[in-house]
């Protein structure tokens, strides 16, 4: 026998601008007034590969695992220089007692350090990092991402999970190099 | 009916999506003065060229490579830091070709030439990420810093 729809109140639909509950079949949410009648995010069309790969696809696919450096604030520049050359990395995340409260890349090195001090030894990154840096999750859309970079103007942007930690470093180059595959015909995502 | 992103990648073309900043210099310029350019124009790459004919690229892995760090002589001319050009390419070319020449060689920066190799400019990636970014639509920019947050009160409430 069909429910009649009075009885339907115990059934919910999740708001995904804020996440609060709403009776299912409702226009709009109770809460923030996003719309609830389209269904996810704005869907790209089918037969977009490039687009598909933006907006669908969340960061943890651009993750390798491998290439994330952190260092404390009180570690001098002439340490992550070091580090920076034999890894052969542009980038390194500040952490202090678990909390992100930089990021170094060769861009701040190259204005903020560059030529203007004689014994690195005795500089300490804090001086040259970006404090308190934009960072994404690894379940966000790659369009998240690419919007803070082109937002904020940076290159990299770190990946933490939710309570902090870091994951990883995504860079605008992973961003290009994913995109520049998926839009190759042969191969599907 | 609207283009797919592929397509409108391939036919948008260099010349239309690039500022006309570019930071040149000779190839006889003091490291010291070339690092202090790059520092006022805030920029992470130093084109060299000499009368138009491009001699190379100073960019910041360089820096980080062989200025950081070693007891370089400050005078030296930037020439001896520079590396040769990995790849060009023309203004007539596609915004999509430049997004695959960028991710195979993995760089930040090409210089641009013309039909008789002359520099004419050079394309970022900024350049490019922001160019993408406008192909989002407005409900993906505006997404919450925290997309699972809760607010508290309803908006002005």
């Amino acid at each position: 026998m069909a429910e009649k729809p009075g009885l339907l109140v115990h059934k919910t639909v999740k708001c995904s601008s804020c996440g609060v509950e709403n009776v299912l079949g409702s226009d709009s949410c109770e809460q923030c007034l996003h719309s609830l009648m389209q269904k996810g995010l704005p869907r790209p069309k089918d037969d977009d590969r490039f687009q598909h790969a933006l907006m669908t696809a969340p960061v943890g696919k651009l993750l390798t695992g491998k290439d994330l450096l952190v260092c404390k604030p009180t570690d001098t520049v002439l340490k992550v220089v070091k580090v920076l050359q034999t890894e052969n990395k542009s980038c390194v995340l500040v952490y202090d007692k678990k909390h992100l409260v930089g990021i170094v890349s060769l861009r701040d090195l190259l204005r903020k350090i560059a030529g203007k001090y004689d014994d690195l030894s005795k500089i300490k990154i804090a001086i040259a990092m970006t404090p308190s840096p934009e960072f994404v999750r690894a379940e966000d859309p790659i369009a998240y991402a690419v919007n803070k970079m082109a937002m904020g103007g940076f290159r990299h942007i770190p990946v933490l999970d939710q309570d902090g930690a870091p994951y990883s470093i995504i860079s605008i180059k992973d961003v290009l190099g994913y995109l520049s595959r998926s839009g190759k015909p042969p191969k599907r995502d | 009916m609207q283009k797919s992103v592929e397509a409108r990648l391939k036919e948008k073309k260099i010349y239309q999506v690039i500022n006309s900043k570019c930071v040149q210099a000779g190839p006889d310029l003091p490291i010291r003065d070339a690092i202090t350019f790059m520092q006022e124009n805030k920029s992470g790459y130093l084109v060299i060229a000499h009368r138009k004919k491009l001699v190379g690229m100073f960019t910041e892995t360089d820096i980080l490579h062989k200025v950081l760090v070693q007891n370089i002589d400050w005078t030296k001319p930037v020439r001896d830091f520079i590396n040769p050009v990995p790849a060009s390419l023309m203004l007539t070319d596609s915004v999509m070709n430049a997004i695959d020449v960028m991710s195979q060689k993995r760089l930040y920066h090409i210089p641009l030439v013309d039909e008789k190799n002359q520099l004419v400019g050079v394309i970022s990636v900024r350049t490019l990420i922001r160019f993408l970014a406008e192909f989002y639509p407005t409900e993906v920019y505006n997404l919450p810093p925290d997309p699972a947050q809760v607010m508290e009160t309803q908006e002005g409430g």
